[in-house]
Formats: structure tokens, sequence, C-alpha cells
């Protein structure tokens, strides 16, 4: 059984630390090569190999938990007043995935909508097969083992309410996380700006005391920063961990699957190289793309 | 347009007053070393002198009346020059806040809102701006807008000298902040469904790869267009808040005071931010914890 949602969330879980000092970006490298060449593969081959035995998929889909998880603890590790802006703004992401982080990572409710892709596709398959069950498109229908293909048959509703639940602690607790941002910057700038009138006023706006004034003031934001950061973080970990938690091995193998597969699609060499040859396109038109 | 129309009668209030300027200082100001701020008297003692050297042959009656009438002419067409040169000086005033927003109108409107797919992420993490500016103020790009008007409620509430009704302008801004930050947390939700979403609609989830149709650029293409609108929805919203508290909240010199603290704070802030060393993120070893 998994932990309750609330103890993880508030657990800090340390990573394992090196011997020697490593530099995030090449943590992050090394991290996603392991879930690209090691881990991904191994899920695909417990999921899809006949062979496999079950207990090997419970060992895979522990590992890649575990890696997924990881990833955060050593954030957490990291994150100090000092380190937070490159965090937050992290140069070793690239230009296609920039966009797309809230708080420096994936947006915390990118989970729950993946699980709900899994449970809705399902739904629309059902309605799809009821008004035709002689057709049948899925590719992958034919290759994935039985086990595979009724993971997402007839959900008991008892999931149904803790997806919901999980859902519900979510839309409590992101807002929550923006508001407390929006706070933050709002205290700083008003800080600042009652200082600066004193040094206008006294008519002694002296340059350096104005830069300590806002050196200091930049460096009591971003230590509220973090805390905001590391919240973001151990979100993101716990609803993870919960919906692992709440799935069958099957479920969880293919949505932890489905996780590595969207985080390795971001760095996809061949689909960055063409979305760097496509820079200079328009957004909003302008460019034709050969289906 | 009142500015046009008011400019012939100033130029020609201030061609007066340089008369006027030039006559008393070949009179009476010529080695009496008086202040310049006492210009009602000087005017005085240059009417009586003038009258002294009318020919005798004037009556006395007319002296006294010409007296009485020049005394009142040359008092009416100092302060109407004064008063000329405060008026221009509000007028430009009044120039320069307006180009200033309109600066701002541009900068928000169409100069920086990302047209190319490159500059979507150059638009929230600009080469220019240090991390540290960044984690400090950025919201979808740039300044809060909620942050702006925080810095007016900063600047009215440290001092009542910097801005001329502080305690009206708090309450305003107060008010003023509580609906920006309404619409703040609309575009924040609207942005959060788009980094929630990407995981069904960019061309490498599950289910975008089995969709037989579409090119992957054209699934990238599809989502940053809708983060471009977004920006574009946050950037209309930080001019919306600049132009409600210039127009609406602030009187003609506060709004020029605040535009003054605005650039210079930004200027300090991004320098502060650029002296910032940036230390490499490194894991901690064992021996160090």
């Amino acid at each position: 059984m998994p932990k309750p949602f609330s103890s993880l969330f508030f657990s800090r879980k340390k990573a394992p630390q090196p011997l020697q000092p490593v530099a995030f970006k090449e943590y992050y490298t090394n991290w996603f090569t392991t879930l690209n060449n090691t881990l991904l593969p191994l899920i695909n081959q417990s999921l899809y190999s006949s062979s496999s035995p079950p207990a090997l998929l419970c060992s895979h889909i522990d590992l890649l938990l575990q890696h997924l998880l990881s990833y955060y603890d050593t954030l957490d590790l990291v994150a100090t007043q000092e380190h937070l802006p490159q965090l937050l703004f992290p140069s070793w992401r690239n230009s296609l995935e920039i966009p797309f982080l809230f708080l420096g990572d994936l947006h915390p409710y990118l989970f729950t909508n993946l699980l709900r892709s899994f449970l809705d596709q399902e739904d629309s398959e059902e309605e799809e097969d009821d008004s035709d069950e002689e057709e049948e498109d899925d590719d992958d229908f034919l290759d994935r083992p039985w086990q595979v293909e009724m993971a997402w048959k007839n959900v008991p509703k008892s999931l149904m309410t803790r997806v919901e639940q999980i859902e519900c602690g979510l839309r409590l607790m992101v807002p929550a996380l923006t508001d407390r941002i929006k706070k933050v910057q709002g205290c700083f700038v008003g800080r600042i700006a009652g200082d600066w009138v004193g040094f206008c006023c006294e008519g002694k706006r002296e340059t350096v005391k104005v830069k300590a004034v806002i050196e200091e003031a930049m460096k009591e934001e971003m230590e509220e920063m973090v805390t905001v950061f590391v919240d973001a973080n151990r979100l993101r970990k716990s609803v993870i961990t919960e919906i692992v938690g709440v799935l069958t091995h099957y479920q969880a193998a293919l949505f932890l699957q489905g996780l590595a597969q969207f985080l390795v699609g971001f760095r996809d060499p061949d689909l960055i190289a063409e979305f760097k040859r496509t820079n200079n396109f328009s957004i909003t038109g302008g460019f034709h793309l050969a289906f | 347009m009142k500015r046009t129309l008011y400019q012939p009668l100033l130029s020609s209030l201030e061609d007066t007053d340089m008369e006027e300027r030039e006559k008393d200082d070949g009179t009476v100001r010529k080695g009496i070393g008086r202040e310049d701020g006492d210009e009602m008297d000087d005017m005085v003692e240059g009417v009586q002198c003038m009258t002294l050297r009318k020919p005798e042959t004037t009556k006395r009656g007319e002296e006294i009346s010409w007296g009485k009438y020049g005394l009142w002419r040359q008092g009416q067409k100092t302060i109407a020059a004064r008063l000329a040169n405060q008026l221009k000086a509000r007028w430009q005033l009044e120039e320069l806040t307006e180009e200033e927003l309109n600066k701002f109108c541009s900068h928000y409107n169409c100069a920086t809102v990302p047209a190319q797919l490159k500059d979507v992420a150059l638009f929230f993490m600009p080469r220019g701006t240090p991390p540290h500016e960044l984690a400090a103020l950025s919201w979808l790009g740039d300044w809060r807008p909620s942050a702006i008007l925080e810095l007016i409620r900063g600047l009215a509430h440290s001092s009542s000298s910097f801005l001329s009704d502080s305690s009206g302008i708090e309450q305003l801004i107060s008010h003023v902040i509580h609906e920006i930050r309404i619409e703040e947390t609309i575009i924040d939700e609207e942005m959060a469904e788009i980094q929630a979403t990407c995981i069904l609609h960019l061309p490498f989830s599950r289910l975008k790869k089995k969709q037989s149709g579409g090119s992957a650029l054209g699934f990238i293409q599809e989502e940053f267009k809708k983060i471009e609108r977004v920006i574009t929805k946050a950037q209309q919203l930080r001019f919306k808040a600049l132009e409600l508290v210039v127009k609406k909240v602030l009187s003609q010199t506060d709004a020029a005071a605040f535009f003054v603290a605005f650039t210079g704070i930004q200027d300090a802030i991004h320098q502060v931010a650029e002296q910032q060393k940036l230390e490499l993120v490194t894991l901690p070893t064992k021996t160090s914890r």
C-alpha cells in the first residue's frame, strides 16, 4: 500500500550523495541516459515480452519509479538560494522543453492528465466497440499481451474515487504554489520601492547602498522561493507515487512507461534537429508542413 | 489637442516676459543686486523711476492714473508669464508621460510577443536577462502586472512626499491589485492547462504516437500557438495595469514620479542580478554534509 498523500508531501527523502562534486547538468544527462537506454527498454520488455515473469515487471516498475523520484530528491538536495535561479530557469533544458516548464519541471497536473488519458481512452474504446465491434484499427492490439490489453478494462469505482481525490488535492495545492510566488515577488518589489523612496527623499541616492538593499532583498526572496520550489517538487513526487500506488502492476507499468516515453520524447535528437531547422517558421502560420 | 491650441498664447506670453525682463535690467536692476525672487518689488521701483522721468507738462491726476494702470499691467504680465512657464512645464510633463506610456504600449503589445518557434523559449529565458532577475521578477517572460502595481503601492506607502495623495492612492491601488490578480490567475490557469495537457498533444505523447495523421512539427506548432496566445494576453495585462494606474489612479506628476522610479528600479535590479555569481550547481558530496 502506498503512503498517504500528506505524509509523502512532507517527507524529505535524501537522494544518494556522490563522493566527488558532480555538476547537476552532468547528473541530469546521466539520469536521462539511464532512463532512455536502460529503464524504458526494461519496462517495455516486461510489458510486451510474453516470456517475462510478473516478478520482473514488479522489479522494473520499482526501478523506474525510484529513478523518477530520485530526480526530485536530487533537486531537493541542490535547492539553495544560490542555485535556485538556475534551477527555475535551467540552461540544460532545450528550447522545446522550456515553454512547458512549471517551476523548473513538469506541471503537476500533467501526471493526472496522463492517467486520465488511459482511463478516458478505455471509455471511448468501449463506446467504439459497442457501436462497431467488427472494426479494430489499433495496430498494437495484436502485439499486446492479454494483461496489457485488459489493464484499463472495467476499472473499479474505488480507483476512480482515488483518482478524483488526487486531482482534488492538486487543485488545492497548485494554486497555493502560484499564489506564494505571486506574493513573494510582490513583496520583493514592494520592499525595494520603499527603500528606493528613502534614498530619493534624503537626497543621497548612493548606488552602492541601493544595490546592497536590492541584493539583500533578492537573497531573502530566493530563500522564500526555495521553499516553493521544494514544495512543488514534493508535490510532483507525491502525485507520481500516489498514482502508482493506486494502480495495478500492469496499469502502473503503462503509466510509468507513458511518462518515461514523454520525457524521452522531449529530447529526441531527430525531433530536436527538425525543430531547430524550423526555428525561423512563424508560430501563427506561414509555414506548411508536409504530411 | 488642448496643448496645440494654447501654444501660440504661450509663446506670446514668453516674448512679453522677455521684453519686460530686458527693460528691468536696463533701468532699475542694474547695480542694485537684488534677489531674483523679489520681482514684484523690482516692478514697483521700476514703475516709480519711470514715473519720475515723465515730462513736467503732464498733469498730476494723469500721472497717478497712468502709474496705477502701469503697475497693474506689469504685475499682471509678470504673473501671467510665470503661469505660462508652469503650464509649459506641465504640458511637457504630460507629453513625456504619454510618450513613456506609448513606449510601454508598443513594447508589450507587439514588439516582444514571439512570432517564431525559436522565440518562445527565448521569451521565457531571454539571453540578456540574468537568472537572478528572472527568478526575482519573471512571470511569463516579464514583470508580473501585480508586481508593477506593488511597486506603486510601495512608493505610496513608504513616504507621503513621493506621491502627492499617498493614502488615497494606496486604497485605489489595493483595489486595482486585487482586480489585476484575478486576471493574472485566469492567465495562470490557461498556461497551466497547456503545460498540463501537452502530454496529450505533443507528438511524442502516447496518444499522438498512435495517430496516423499529422506531422510532429505540426503538433508542436499547435501547442506553441496556444502559448503565444497566453503570452499576448499576459503582455496586454501588463499594459492594462500600467495604463490604468497612469491614467486613472495617479496624477500627472505622480505618474511621472512612478515612471522615473520604475525605470531606475528595473535598472538597479538588472545590475544587481548581473553581478550575482552563478555558482555551478553541484550535488553535495557525502563528506560535505
